[in-house]
């Protein structure tokens, strides 16, 4: 309960008092939230990613660049770590500036969280949900690169493979 | 960024002094029905294992230390609870970490745990013992010899029958160094350090492999009464194959019979922190769990790594089973696990009486909250399994 506090008044504090940079503010993500945090229509990339994979490293790192040539891309990220390791998250974040909301696992069990995202997901790192303009949506553990993120823009939605 | 600094520092203040107040409100004084968590949500991990005697050792992280209880009556009742770990040192328990707890063959109580340090991915690997049943503990050591604040995390302890003590690990020097030198490098390296002496001191560090995944646990087993322990391992086979390893650790720091173990071709570019476990039988037999994708499909499976492959390869539990651990006693073969059912985490377990060939399951427990994975551990004929739970604490069920 007083965990549950200690949380609340995180996201308060970080939606009052640190509004400048997006990297900044955490969200602790729960089961409900997290059933309907996948946009219906992109271009959108849903991101989950955690402190201890280096691979989401190269993801961040490609959003960060991608978002800047391409503004109109809705990137949301998820990180599977703890609220006790905000001050880490933001660190890490901050090295791949991204506008968009950004969620840290909350206080229910990982294993409700992961399967409320998706069920089928086994919480291998990252995984990414690219939703394209047309809702086509595909689900990719590892590393995604530039041509999957230019199949989501609408002039390119013939190349967009199917989901793995 | 000196507006980011300002505004960041009294939230972390606030944090801080939240954190203090909650530990403080949890900080009940130690009863006969200890067990129960003062833990964060992700630091759960835990370790047990018997004395000679027959008492249960059981350690995991409470209010930031590493903490030692005994039970006489199988986790009913524990101790008050006995830190190992120095005060302000941090330790990770989350995910597939957890403090690591081995008796000797005098129940010498041998104690190890990853400290993780603020540059990212990095560690050293600490270990402790207790010469007195667990009334005191030495300082803390550093496994490796190697110092600089890079990865070397991951461990795992085990004390063969001759009662070396083996610390193996997942250890990032060999990137560091490709990378200053311009050089490609894939995943990370596995080191191990031996104690001779009973844990006063180390001799390592020694390279078992090039090339591992960096974020799965790492299984030691006992396979007899000679001298060394066999390691089976989550590998990168080229061009990035994350199947399994094997190869035998030897006393003198020699490694032998490196092979590679599973076959499931699972390609991929990502950590799956999902680590292996694995018993070997009476008969010298392996017996295996690992999780992988096989043909589009990720599974936790068991199996029996040979020579010549994979024997009697099947999946364990429902499409949501993880984090598997098995046992081989005198004559059976267990298994456990964990299963999602939509609301609850459902503890899975299987014995086998045909040597792997036939299971029959069992559910064991259930929990709402977030839990550790599940530890096997025997005392003579009897199999039980550790479970260490935010709603529950721990616990101990034998395995029917």
């Amino acid at each position: 309960m007083k965990n549950r506090l200690a949380i609340l008044l995180l996201a308060a504090l970080c939606a009052q008092a640190l509004p400048a940079p997006a990297a900044e503010s955490l969200h602790p993500l729960e089961p409900e939230t997290a059933t309907r945090l996948l946009p219906e229509r992109g271009p959108a990339v849903v991101m989950l990613w955690s402190l201890d994979c280096p691979y989401c490293d190269d993801n961040l790192a490609l959003l960060s660049r991608w978002q800047k040539k391409h503004p109109g891309l809705v990137v949301i990220r998820i990180a599977t770590d703890s609220i006790d390791a905000a001050s880490a998250i933001r660190a890490r974040l901050r090295h791949y500036p991204v506008t968009g909301p950004c969620w840290v696992f909350g206080a229910a069990a990982p294993e409700r969280i992961r399967h409320a995202i998706d069920p089928t997901w086994h919480g291998e790192l990252p995984r990414s949900y690219l939703i394209g303009h047309d809702g086509h949506r595909q689900a990719i553990s590892g590393r995604i690169t530039a041509t999957q993120l230019e199949a989501l823009q609408p002039a390119t939605t013939s190349v967009a493979t199917p989901g793995t | 960024m000196a507006a980011m600094h300002r505004s960041g520092y009294p939230l972390r203040t606030l944090l801080i002094a939240l954190t203090a107040l909650t530990l403080a409100a949890s900080a009940s004084p130690s009863t006969a029905h200890e067990g129960h968590a003062h833990t964060a949500r992700t630091d759960l991990g835990a370790s047990a294992a018997f004395t000679a005697g027959g008492d249960l050792l059981a350690v995991r992280v409470e209010q930031g230390r590493v903490v030692l209880r005994r039970s006489s009556d199988l986790g009913q009742h524990w101790s008050v609870g006995m830190p190992v770990s120095p005060a302000g040192e941090a330790i990770s328990a989350e995910g597939e970490n957890r403090p690591k707890l081995a008796v000797g063959p005098g129940d010498e109580i041998y104690v190890s745990w990853t400290q993780p340090l603020a540059q990212p991915y990095a560690g050293m690997i600490r270990f402790t013992r207790s010469r007195d049943g667990g009334a005191h503990f030495e300082p803390a050591l550093t496994v490796h010899h190697d110092r600089q604040a890079i990865t070397h995390r991951f461990e795992s302890l085990f004390v063969d029958p001759a009662g070396n003590i083996f610390v193996a690990w997942i250890d990032k020097r060999d990137l560091v160094a490709a990378r200053t030198a311009n050089r490609a490098y894939t995943g990370a390296a596995l080191y191990f350090a031996v104690s001779t002496d009973g844990g006063g001191h180390f001799n390592g560090d020694h390279r078992v492999a090039d090339h591992s995944c960096e974020c799965c646990r790492i299984a030691l087993a006992s396979d007899g009464k000679t001298p060394g322990v066999l390691m089976f391992w989550r590998h990168i086979f080229p061009p990035n194959l994350r199947d399994h390893a094997l190869a035998r650790l030897h006393p003198d720091g020699s490694i032998t019979g490196f092979q590679r173990a599973t076959f499931d071709g699972w390609a991929i570019d990502a950590c799956p922190h999902h680590g292996p476990a694995l018993t070997v039988d009476q008969a010298g037999i392996r017996h295996a769990v690992w999780f992988s994708e096989r043909n589009g499909e990720g599974h936790v499976f068991y199996g029996r790594p040979g020579a010549d492959g994979v024997e009697g390869q099947q999946p364990v539990g429902d499409a949501s089973a993880e984090h598997a651990d098995i046992l081989a006693t005198q004559t059976t073969l267990y298994m456990a696990w964990k299963e999602f059912d939509g609301t609850h985490t459902v503890l899975q377990s299987a014995r086998s009486d045909d040597g792997g060939h036939t299971w029959a399951n069992a559910t064991l427990a259930r929990t709402d909250g977030a839990s550790d994975a599940p530890h096997l551990l025997a005392r003579g004929a009897n199999a039980y399994v550790l479970w260490n739970t935010l709603d529950q604490g721990l616990r101990i069920l034998p395995l029917p």
